[in-house]
């Protein structure tokens, strides 16, 4: 019986870890889980680079921070902060103002310091250039 | 109390937990998720692969004399939407293309929607829509949909 309810106890609280952490994966770190959306991305692998589309309508170039670390890239900022304005004429609002944030470790090592990004219609353009492939390194052996 | 109130109890508030979750995600996403329709005879990687759903959030705000509609719809052209108001309310259809320039390359993640959409959204009150005016810029259509002469505020000075 006391199994039952340690069972239920642990789906509830699972439930609970779910739901309060809106996009449910406990493997992202602590800024995802206090940002208000994440935008919808595209990662492309090309032999040369990797490609990165952000989903980011409304977001003035100013207003998002991108960067590579460890290469570990990570996309954050926020939108529309100053229009909290005049609540009572919204018949509809859906849109999500605030922060944002995304993380993305790239299976590749990376050049940092060739990295480019653009923004065209709401959308963010990361290019990111691989860095020279380390030539292997043999390592013999030596004998008694 | 009893085990087997304890639970009956926890039962209760996981169907409760469940149930409020549910609401306040449906509430919220219900009407920005819409559903994207792939071009057809596609040549490229991701017209398969690409998300069907995407989220395209509006805003509708009532101004005097006017409604002021957004619309995120990033990454797509001006000419790619075809605009309409029929019994009072407003259809509004795009077509997200696909970069014929992207398609080298192996995708790791596909989250964006291509394809066709449609949205409707319920206006508030009759619009004159000879006089509506439309812009899209960083991703975002906005619409400026005058009210019709009868559905203005009309201010009445006492004298």
């Amino acid at each position: 019986m006391n199994q039952t309810y340690n069972a239920l106890t642990e789906l509830h609280r699972e439930l609970g870890r779910v739901f309060d952490n809106r996009y449910g994966s406990a493997r992202e770190p602590a800024a995802y889980e206090t940002s208000n959306w994440a935008p919808q991305v595209d990662i492309t692998e090309t032999p040369e680079n990797f490609r990165v589309l952000v989903d980011l309508p409304g977001v003035k170039p100013g207003e998002v921070e991108v960067t590579l670390h460890n290469d570990v890239l990570t996309i954050k900022g926020a939108r529309d902060h100053e229009k909290e304005v005049e609540q009572e004429n919204y018949k509809r609002r859906e849109r999500i103002r605030g922060s944002f944030f995304r993380q993305f470790s790239l299976p590749e090592s990376t050049d940092s310091d060739a990295i480019k990004a653009k923004t065209t219609n709401g959308v963010l353009e990361i290019t990111i250039p691989k860095s020279a492939k380390p030539v292997p390194l043999t390592i013999t052996v030596a004998g008694e | 109390m009893s085990t087997f109130d304890r639970i009956t109890n926890n039962l209760r508030d996981t169907a409760d937990y469940l149930a409020d979750g549910w609401q306040e995600l449906w509430s919220k996403a219900r009407n920005a998720i819409t559903r994207f329709t792939p071009a057809q005879h596609e040549d490229h990687p991701l017209a398969t692969t690409a998300s069907r759903w995407g989220v395209l959030s509006a805003e509708l705000r009532e101004t005097g004399d006017s409604l002021e509609i957004m619309l995120e719809a990033p990454g797509m052209e001006s000419q790619d939407f075809q605009i309409s108001v029929q019994n009072q309310s407003l259809h509004i259809i795009g077509r997200k293309h696909l970069h014929q320039d992207r398609k080298e390359g192996h995708y790791y993640i596909t989250e964006r929607a291509y394809g066709q959409f449609e949205r409707i959204i319920p206006l508030p009150c009759q619009v004159d829509s000879e006089a509506a005016g439309a812009s899209y810029k960083r991703g975002v259509l906005e619409l400026t949909l005058p009210k019709q002469k009868s559905a203005q505020l009309r201010r009445i000075t006492v004298e």
